[in-house]
């Protein structure tokens, strides 16, 4: 018990240090440029009461769980492929490695163009914020099957078909979790930045539109809810994961 | 059912500094059908790679192999290999390793239930069909293995040191489990071990490999009432046989006289 308070001692350390600067630094600047800890937690209770909080949240966590849930979708059967047949990576890696330094962002104006302005953009820089992380940890996931579990499989006759969904899909699946978890990072990231392009709601939208009435309080609490948020689909990513290792006899 | 015969086997790769090595050259071997055979070398002697040319995982660069007059080109249900690090699959139980033979070979529902659990009470393991590999022991790893080979009914068991790993008690128990189950389907087992005990205790018959020549150095039939006794009379003198011929090889990596000496071994040793 006294061990488990002393980290939470020390797991606070970061935190309060940084609010504590934050304020410092507050006392020195007028509210338009840094309101203080205190200013933005009224900020928070305020769109709380009013309701943009939850309206703004849940409209950007549904267009991350459907661009995320889409890129999740393609890559997987993508990188399968790919990991599996040597060919088929010979010929599309060059394009992979040609699209994949292209960031989201870039490809925003493109996405306007097409989609218009609303949820489309926003989950199409999703989709593709997380398609690269999958796929990539996919194909290295397959490829780096174990060989014995291969000869095990073709020594009793198992067919291509029993083969990839029986062996290399359950063998490769703690490695491909790596990359989902990856890439739910990756696209938090580049929800918000496509929000702030081309979207009239979201947590993205709620920071520009804070800024055009020159309310920066309302703009760092967008940011902690952000930050937030980003942080609790990390943790529920990553107790997936554990108990997925843990079922798979890894430590 | 299913005579082996090597004639003429060679196995080269590259080494690393791009030059080529013999692992395996010119083996000539001719397993009978139900023998029990033990392929007996230290590390590196190709023994491995001569069972992976049996299972058909590997193609001989020369020479050919055949069971019952086929030539061996491809993995064969009916040729069971259980390798060294058991090659189970973690996320799946014990019953499911089994299980996944059964559904690769077609049989699935009640009958593959049935038989999976047939297979796991053949080899003592009944009470954890439902735990997963990792909460298994080294010995009951072993045995999830041979209960997968086994639940196919193959004609020929190919085990790549697959006691190598256990404890000495759960090995010895272990021998005794598969030269009783072997004896009892009637099948042909070639046994890969670089343990002398192992090999005289285990095999019908001790083909003994050298560290580097990739040859047969001495073929011997082990004749002994079974199960036989270890610390009987006629085992020690065969175990004395065998290690003195291995005594004699290694001596000859270490002397350049010695050469004349391994080659008298060979000789003595051609049926």
């Amino acid at each position: 018990m006294a061990m488990s308070m002393r980290r939470v001692l020390l797991a606070s350390t970061g935190v309060v240090a940084f609010i504590a600067g934050w304020w410092l630094l507050s006392l020195r600047y007028d509210a338009e440029q840094l309101p203080g800890p205190g200013a933005v937690a009224e900020a928070l209770r305020e769109m709380a009461a009013n309701g943009k909080l939850w309206r703004n949240s849940g409209i950007s966590l549904l267009r991350f769980a459907g661009g995320y849930a889409l890129a999740v979708m393609l890559a997987l059967p993508l990188g399968l492929l790919l990991g599996w047949s040597r060919r088929s990576l010979v010929a599309a890696d060059p394009l992979i490695q040609l699209l994949r330094p292209i960031s989201p962002i870039a490809w925003f104006p493109l996405a306007v163009l097409w989609f218009g302005i609303g949820n489309a953009p926003a989950i199409f820089i999703i989709t593709l914020a997380a398609f690269f992380p999958v796929l990539l940890a996919t194909v290295s996931a397959v490829r780096s099957v174990p060989v014995s579990y291969l000869r095990i499989a073709a020594n009793l006759g198992a067919s291509r078909l029993l083969t990839a969904r029986a062996v290399v899909l359950p063998a490769a699946f703690p490695t491909i979790v790596v990359g989902l978890r990856i890439a739910l990072g990756t696209a938090w990231i580049h929800l918000v930045a496509g929000e702030m392009l081309g979207a009239q709601s979201g947590l993205g939208f709620l920071i520009v539109d804070s800024r055009n009435f020159l309310r920066t309080d309302l703009i760092i609490a967008g940011m902690l809810v952000i930050g937030i948020l980003g942080l609790v689909l990390d943790r529920l990513i990553g107790m997936g994961e554990r108990r997925l290792r843990a079922a798979w006899g890894q430590a | 059912m299913s005579a082996i015969v090597l004639s003429g086997v060679t196995r080269i790769y590259p080494r690393p500094d791009g030059s080529r090595r013999a692992v395996l050259s010119g083996i000539d071997l001719a397993i009978g059908e139900g023998e029990f055979l033990c392929l007996l070398g230290p590390s590196g002697c190709g023994k491995s790679t001569l069972l992976h040319l049996l299972a058909g995982f590997d193609r001989p660069d020369a020479g050919s192999i055949t069971i019952d007059a086929l030539e061996v080109s491809r993995p064969d249900p009916r040729r069971q290999v259980i390798p060294q690090d058991y090659g189970l699959f973690p996320w799946r139980s014990a019953l499911g390793n089994v299980l996944f033979a059964l559904e690769a070979r077609g049989v699935r529902g009640a009958l593959a239930a049935e038989r999976a659990h047939a297979a796991l009470a053949l080899v003592g393991l009944s009470a954890s069909a439902q735990q997963h590999p990792h909460q298994l022991s080294g010995g009951q790893r072993q045995r999830v293995a041979l209960a997968r080979a086994l639940v196919v009914e193959p004609e020929v068991l190919l085990m790549d040191e697959p006691f190598g790993a256990l404890d000495a008690f759960t090995r010895y128990r272990l021998q005794d489990e598969v030269r009783r189950i072997a004896e009892d389907r009637r099948m042909t087992v070639v046994f890969v071990t670089h343990d002398i005990d192992e090999a005289v205790y285990l095999g019908d018959r001790v083909v003994m490999m050298s560290a580097d020549s990739g040859r047969i150095i001495r073929d011997l039939a082990i004749r002994l009432p079974r199960p036989c006794d270890r610390t009987g009379s006629a085992y020690l003198a065969i175990r004395r046989e065998v290690f003195a011929a291995f005594a004699l090889v290694h001596d000859g990596q270490d002397s350049p006289r010695a050469g004349g000496r391994a080659d008298q071994v060979r000789r003595a040793g051609e049926p």
